[in-house]
C-alpha cells in the first residue's frame, strides 16, 4: 500500500530538493551580491560562506535528530538558532523590497508593500512544510530557466583571464561576512523540510554530504562567474555587479530581462516563505511539540 | 404487466458532448445507473471489480454505486470514501455533483476532490489505475476518486491517436491554462506599471488604441471579463440556434462597435478574448480558471508584476498543499515522481508503462509483466 508514500518528504526528495534550492536560488541572487562586496575575490568569499553553511547544516541535522524531552541542550539550541533565522528572514524581506520597490515597482507605496509582505508571511505560516517544498519543486525549474537566460547573452563575448581570480583587494572579503550569514542559509531548508520523517544517522550523513557537494559546486560556479564577468567588467569599466544585477537586466528593455528579474523576485519570495516555515519548525521543536 | 408499467423511459447511448474523440470509443453514460454499471463491467470483466450499492436521500432514495477493483485500489481510500458517502444525510440526491461536494474534505476549496467523467472507457482506465468510481442513478456523469491536476492535462485523444505530438499537446494545454489565468492580469501590470518592458513599436500601438478610453484600464478589463462571462453563461443556457445569434452579437457589438466608438479598447478586448478561448482548453476547470482570472486581474492591476509573482506563489503553495484521499494534487510534478513521468507531460508507448501511477494510492503497483522487449527499451 502506498497511500502515504508520497505525502511526506523522503530523504531522496530532500537531498535533490536541497541541491536544487541551494544552486538555483543562490546562483540567481548571491553572485552579484558577493561580487558587489568583494569584487574579484567573491569566490574566496563564497568559500567562507560555504564553511559557515556546512556548520549550520550540521547543527540543523543534530537538531533534527536529538530534540526530545530528555535532551534539553538541543531544545535550548533551537531557541539560539531562532534569532539567526529571524535575522536571515529580515534580510530576505529587505532584498524583496529592494528588488520589487526600487527596480520593478516604483509606483507602489511602501505601506502597501509592507502590508502585502506581511499578508504573504501569514499565509506561508499557515501552510505545512510539504506544501512549500512541492511549490518549490516546480518553481526551481523556472529559476533554472531564468538563470540560463541570464547567462546566455553574455557568453558570446567571453574572454577568460585566470588573473582575474586574484585581482583586487582581498581585504574586501570581510565586508561580505553579513551577506554570507544572510545568504548561506540552506540549513533552514533542512530544518524546514527535514522534519517530516525520523532521521537515522545514515540519513543525517547523507544530508551533510549533499550540503558538502553543493558547497563545492557553488564555489566552482563562483570561480566560473568571476572568470566570465571579470574581463568584461574591466573592459567596460563597470563593476562586476553592474553586469549581473537585476537592475542592469531590466533597464535594457525589449528583451526578456523582466523575466529574469521576476524569477529572482519569485525565488526571494519563496525563500522568505521557507525561512518562516523553518522558524515555526524550530519553535515547535524548542517547545517539544514536533511529534 | 406490472413490470411493464414501472419501466422508466431512457435515452439511448450516445457520444457525450465532452471528451469527444477522433478515434476511439464513442459510448457515453446515460441517466440509467444499471446501464452505466453494465457499460463499465463490459470493459472490466474481472470478478475483482466490486460494486457497493448505497441508497442516499430521505425522499429521493437515490441508488448510488461505488465501484473499485479490489486487487488494485487502496482499501484505506475505499473505506474513507464509503464512510463519507454513508454520512450523507440529506433530502435528496439528483445528480453526482451533490455527492462530489460532499466528498470534498476541503468544503471551501477551489478544486474538486473528484473528477467528473461521462465516458465508460475513461472510467475503466481510471479504475485500472487504482481509482474508485461513483455512479448515481439519474446522472450521466460518473465521479472518479482520487483526482489530481494531471487528469485535466490528459485527454482521451492522447491515448487513441498514437504517441506522436502528445508531449507538445499536453504542454500546450498547460500553457493555455496559464495564459487563461494570467494574461489579463499580466497585461494590466505591464500597461500600468512596467511600460519599459514593452517594445516601443507595440507600446505606440497600445497607446494609440487606448488614448480615448472611457474607463481606467483596470475597470475596463473587469468590465470586459464580466461581459465575457455573461455571454458565456447566456450561450450555455440558450437553445442552440439562439446561442449562435448571441455569439454574432457579441462579436460585432462588443468586439467591433464598442472599440470603434471608444467604449472599450481593442487591446483589452483582444486580451480577454485570448484568455477566454484558452480557458476552454481544460473543460473541467473552466470555473476555477474564471475565478483565478478575476483574482489575478485585480492583483496585477493593483500590485503589478510584484503582485502577480506573489499571487502565483500563493496559488502554487495552496495547490501543492491539497492532498485529497492520499493523492497529492500536483503529483507527479510536485512531489516529483520519476516513474509517473511516463504518462505526465510526456507519454511513452503503453508496453513501457510497466507500473501503475504512484500518484494514485494503490496496493498493486505492477500494471503489466515486463517482457524482454520492454527491457530492451
Amino acid at each position: 500500500m502506498n497511500t502515504k508514500r508520497h505525502q511526506n518528504i523522503n530523504l531522496r526528495q530532500l537531498c535533490i530538493g536541497y541541491f536544487l534550492y541551494s544552486t538555483s536560488i543562490k546562483v540567481l541572487t548571491l553572485p552579484s551580491a558577493l561580487a558587489n562586496g568583494a569584487g574579484n575575490w567573491a569566490w574566496l568569499s563564497a568559500i567562507l560562506g560555504v564553511i559557515f553553511e556546512l556548520v549550520m547544516v550540521a547543527v540543523a541535522s543534530l537538531i533534527l535528530k536529538f530534540t526530545n524531552n530528555q535532551n534539553h541542550f538541543f531544545r535550548v539550541l533551537c531557541w539560539l538558532v531562532v534569532p539567526v533565522l529571524i535575522f536571515e528572514t529580515v534580510l530576505t524581506a529587505i532584498q524583496v523590497f529592494h528588488l520589487a520597490y526600487t527596480d520593478l515597482f516604483t509606483n507602489l507605496g511602501i505601506t502597501v508593500f509592507v502590508i502585502t509582505l506581511v499578508g504573504l508571511g501569514l499565509f506561508f505560516l499557515t501552510r505545512q512544510p510539504r506544501a512549500m517544498f512541492r511549490a518549490g519543486e516546480i518553481l526551481w525549474l523556472f529559476f533554472a530557466l531564468g538563470l540560463i537566460l541570464a547567462i546566455i547573452p553574455t557568453l558570446y563575448n567571453i574572454q577568460v583571464d585566470w588573473h582575474d581570480l586574484v585581482r583586487g583587494n582581498g581585504a574586501r572579503i570581510f565586508t561580505t561576512t553579513v551577506l554570507n550569514l544572510g545568504f548561506f542559509e540552506t540549513a533552514t531548508f533542512v530544518l524546514a523540510f527535514g522534519s517530516e520523517t525520523r532521521k537515522t544517522n545514515r540519513d543525517l550523513v547523507r544530508i551533510n554530504l549533499t550540503a558538502l557537494l553543493c558547497g563545492i559546486g557553488y564555489i566552482a560556479f563562483m570561480i566560473l562567474f568571476v572568470l566570465l564577468f571579470g574581463t568584461l567588467s574591466r573592459e567596460q569599466n563597470m563593476g562586476l555587479v553592474d553586469l549581473t544585477t537585476a537592475t542592469q537586466f531590466i533597464t535594457s528593455s525589449g528583451s526578456l530581462d523582466w523575466l529574469i528579474a521576476t524569477s529572482i523576485l519569485a525565488a526571494l519570495v519563496l525563500r522568505f516563505g521557507t525561512q518562516l516555515v523553518a522558524i515555526v519548525t524550530l519553535i515547535k521543536r524548542g517547545l517539544n511539540q514536533h511529534d | 404487466m406490472a413490470e411493464k408499467q414501472t419501466e422508466t423511459p431512457q435515452r439511448s447511448i450516445t457520444e457525450p458532448p465532452t471528451g469527444q474523440v477522433l478515434l476511439g470509443p464513442r459510448e457515453g453514460f446515460i441517466e440509467n445507473i444499471d446501464t452505466n454499471v453494465s457499460l463499465v463491467t463490459k470493459r472490466i470483466k474481472s470478478k475483482d471489480l466490486k460494486w457497493v450499492k448505497l441508497t442516499i436521500g430521505r425522499y429521493t432514495q437515490t441508488q448510488v454505486m461505488l465501484g473499485y477493483i479490489d486487487s488494485i485500489a487502496d482499501q484505506t481510500v475505499v473505506k474513507t470514501v464509503l464512510t463519507r458517502l454513508k454520512k450523507i444525510n440529506c433530502d435528496g440526491i439528483v445528480d453526482t455533483s451533490y455527492i462530489s461536494e460532499s466528498l470534498n474534505p476541503d468544503h471551501v476549496g477551489l478544486y474538486n476532490a473528484a473528477a467528473s467523467e461521462e465516458k465508460p472507457d475513461v472510467v475503466a482506465s481510471r479504475l485500472l489505475e487504482g481509482r474508485i468510481v461513483i455512479l448515481v442513478d439519474g446522472s450521466p456523469v460518473a465521479l472518479t476518486i482520487p483526482h489530481i491536476f494531471l487528469e485535466n492535462v490528459q485527454n482521451s485523444n492522447d491515448y487513441y491517436g498514437g504517441n506522436a505530438g502528445v508531449k507538445l499537446k499536453r504542454t500546450i494545454r498547460l500553457i493555455g491554462a496559464l495564459i487563461a489565468i494570467l494574461l489579463p492580469g499580466f497585461f494590466l501590470a505591464v500597461s500600468l506599471y512596467h511600460l519599459s518592458i514593452i517594445p516601443l513599436k507595440t507600446l505606440t500601438s497600445i497607446a494609440n488604441a487606448t488614448e480615448n478610453d472611457l474607463f481606467p484600464p483596470i475597470v475596463e478589463m473587469i468590465l470586459v471579463i464580466i461581459l465575457f462571462e455573461i455571454i458565456y453563461e447566456a450561450t450555455l443556457v440558450m437553445p442552440k440556434h439562439l446561442g449562435s445569434a448571441t455569439s454574432i452579437i457579441a462579436v460585432f457589438v462588443v468586439g467591433e462597435v464598442a472599440s470603434t466608438v471608444g467604449l472599450l479598447s481593442a487591446p483589452t478586448v483582444l486580451v480577454v478574448a485570448i484568455s477566454g478561448i484558452t480557458s476552454y482548453i481544460m473543460p473541467n476547470m473552466i470555473a476555477q480558471i474564471s475565478i483565478l482570472r478575476f483574482i489575478f486581474c485585480l492583483v496585477g492591476g493593483f500590485l503589478g508584476l510584484y503582485g502577480l509573482v506573489a499571487g502565483f506563489i500563493v496559488l502554487l503553495v495552496y495547490t501543492a498543499s491539497i492532498d485529497h484521499y492520499g493523492a497529492p494534487y500536483l503529483a507527479p510534478f510536485a512531489p516529483y515522481i520519476a516513474d509517473d513521468q511516463k504518462d505526465a507531460l510526456d507519454k511513452v508507448p503503453f508496453p513501457e508503462m510497466i507500473k501503475r501511477p504512484q500518484s494514485i494510492p494503490n496496493h498493486n503497483p505492477i500494471r503489466q509483466r515486463a517482457t524482454e522487449e520492454n527491457h530492451e527499451h
